[in-house]
């Protein structure tokens, strides 16, 4: 490099005033001294003189050197962008509330931000309600600490807007109310459909068409299934969005009482999901929900448990029902009615009472003494046995848990002798003939000659 | 919501910071947008990356603590988040990231007053790292220091490829309009 390129390179940082002392000087020596150099910089300056046209507005901007100019500008940007605008117009609002007294006077004062029209905050505002239904909604229910934080910073930031009509908004967002939808519905769903078919993103008009049809649901069905279709037909969407889309027509369909159609998609999408995917919760949700009904056969409500356990979506109470369903002992059938009634509700006392009555030894019969005992679904103590077998009010549930105690000390505890013990008792004293048939059985399996000679004297 | 008493400290905080961000955003709107502009090439896909940041930058005000101007910091978050873009659609497209950015396309603003179609062809031909400079002064209005600071390049290096820029454009605009008198615009 020759030493007129080492000064020549250093001319843009010249004429920006910004070369360390040292540098200037060289340059300003050199310069002085080489007529050629001092011609590329003139050059330069003329140069960089032209490339003031590269100076050019940026777009969505209401100020008087743009506006009105053409109506196409207005129409184009009423198409493109919408949520980047709506995003936009938020944080300008809250600029500008802040700006208009709610903060501090020792704040900096930024420059001003536009004013917002009233058309602008609608537009916002339904934007921010389609949000919610994918995004807010999501980000507050999320897992992550990080996304419950962003969900209220935007819920915050669009507070300090200080609209009513906004405000409302985001506390039907925080209440996590259905309604946002409805209110959205009408304002929000074609404004969002139509961005979306304009968005250069393919991927970004793809979610937006998604938000635009979940706005659109309840209010009109039939054109939100339309928009997801095309999602699938028009957008060429990445695997994650298209199992998005047919999350939200299974929702559709459910809530339209389309059961099998929601059973068809949903066990696809759920066949299609791997653990920890975000839509593994939800789609396991709706299944088991899907199938918990009193017609459904047995055996898909239990392969839809298995799903969510596959998914790492199975809760605690889907854990115990399925601990239910799988319990095809003779005694269990009708305690099986009795916990499919209560536990919508969960704990009806007398429905577990009188489940743990009708299946003295069976799993469902434990899980309903568990439940009485206060243990929740996990085995109950053997404390709470005890305390259940002396002094609940009802003789039946002492019985059952006496039963339940005999058991363990015979199963658990290998304790055979005392489980006799209380086996003969409740064999003979037991109020409730399951319980009392139940402790037969078991004598009778343990070979007790004494129960033996009993029973053969009873008959 | 207003009726639920006063804040608690901590959201009246995180609230405070993301009031002060609004305001950044706010007044660097227009930075940001050329910013993104000049990578990308398009308006639409510019106020697209500018809301990738400003979604980037809402998740990340809690790092914002010890950062010098919260203008420097939106301004490398919409680089990164232009250049995420830009990367994005040369794998969509899967070809070289010549021909992945278009032209610069620009429908809107050929009503704009000072439009040159000429100065425009010129930069358009530059390599990519030297018209990105170009757009970052000319269209951005960053100083050299600030381009340096969001390319992650010293300021002397920023500084040679502009001035290799200006000699090329200044060969393709052809020396008559070029030296000399400033243009004016009519």
């Amino acid at each position: 490099m020759s030493p007129h390129d080492r000064i020549l390179d250093r001319l843009p940082l010249l004429l920006d005033n910004d070369l360390p002392p040292v540098e200037m000087q060289e340059v300003i020596e050199h310069l002085s001294r080489c007529d050629a150099c001092r011609t590329e910089l003139d050059a330069m300056r003329g140069v960089a003189a032209r490339l003031v046209t590269l100076r050019r507005p940026v777009p969505g901007r209401s100020s008087s050197e743009f506006a009105g100019r053409t109506g196409r500008r207005e129409r184009r940007n009423a198409r493109i962008g919408r949520a980047a605008a709506a995003a936009f117009l938020l944080l300008a609002g809250a600029a500008a509330g802040y700006l208009a007294g709610a903060r501090p006077a020792s704040r900096p004062a930024p420059a001003p931000a536009p004013p917002a029209s009233g058309r602008d905050l609608r537009i916002a505002a339904a934007s921010l309600a389609a949000a919610t239904v994918n995004d807010v909604e999501r980000l507050i229910s999320s897992p992550e600490d990080d996304d419950r934080a962003l969900a209220a910073r935007l819920a915050d930031l669009l507070s300090a807007l200080g609209h009513d009509e906004i405000a409302r908004e985001i506390a039907r967002i925080r209440d996590g109310r259905d309604d946002i939808r409805q209110g959205a519905a009408s304002a929000g769903a074609d404004l969002l459909a139509d961005a979306a078919r304009h968005l250069v993103d393919r991927e970004a008009g793809a979610r937006l068409l998604l938000e635009a049809a979940t706005v659109l649901a309840d209010a009109d069905p039939d054109r939100a299934i339309d928009w997801l279709d095309l999602i699938a037909a028009d957008f060429d969407p990445s695997r994650p969005l298209l199992r998005q889309a047919r999350f939200a027509r299974a929702r559709i369909a459910l809530a339209r009482g389309r059961e099998p159609e929601a059973d068809e998609t949903l066990s696809r999408l759920a066949a299609d999901l791997a653990p920890g995917d975000p839509l593994a919760h939800p789609v396991a949700r709706r299944l088991i929900e899907v199938r918990d009904r009193p017609g459904c056969d047995p055996d898909l409500r239990l392969a839809a448990y298995d799903m969510a356990e596959r998914l790492g979506a199975l809760r605690p109470v889907d854990a115990l029902r399925r601990r239910i369903l799988a319990d095809r002992s003779p005694h269990a059938a009708a305690a099986h009615r009795i916990f499919d009634d209560a536990l919508p509700g969960w704990p009806d006392l007398d429905a577990l009472a009188l489940a743990a009555r009708l299946a003295p030894g069976t799993e469902t019969g434990r899980i309903a003494l568990g439940l009485l005992a206060g243990a929740g679904d996990a085995p109950p103590a053997p404390e709470d046995i005890e305390r259940l077998a002396r002094t609940h009010d009802d003789r039946d549930i002492r019985d059952l848990a006496a039963f339940e105690a005999a058991e363990r000390l015979l199963f658990e505890r290998k304790e055979i002798a005392a489980a006799r013990l209380r086996l003969r008792t409740l064999a003979f004293d037991a109020t409730n003939i399951s319980v009392a048939l139940a402790a037969r059985d078991r004598l009778a399996a343990l070979g007790d000659p004494w129960t033996d000679a009993l029973l053969n004297t009873e008959r | 919501m207003s009726d639920s008493g006063p804040p608690a400290p901590a959201r009246r905080l995180e609230s405070d910071a993301a009031a002060d961000l609004a305001a950044a955003f706010v007044a660097a709107r227009d930075r940001l947008h050329r910013i993104a502009r000049a990578v990308l090439g398009s308006d639409d896909e510019a106020q697209d990356a500018v809301s990738d940041a400003l979604l980037r930058a809402l998740r990340g005000i809690g790092t914002l603590a010890g950062r010098d101007t919260m203008t420097g910091w939106l301004s490398s978050i919409t680089h990164r988040a232009a250049l995420d873009r830009l990367n994005a659609r040369r794998r969509e497209s899967d070809l070289p990231a010549e021909a992945a950015r278009p032209a610069f396309h620009d429908d809107s603003h050929t009503d704009t007053l000072h439009r040159d179609g000429e100065v425009d062809a010129a930069v358009e031909s530059l390599p990519p790292r030297q018209r990105e400079i170009v757009r970052l002064r000319h269209d951005g209005g960053l100083r050299l220091r600030e381009i340096a600071a969001l390319l992650d390049i010293s300021m002397g290096t920023a500084s040679a490829q502009l001035a290799r820029a200006y000699r090329s454009l200044r060969r393709r605009l052809g020396a008559s309009k070029a030296e000399g008198t400033p243009h004016e615009p009519a």
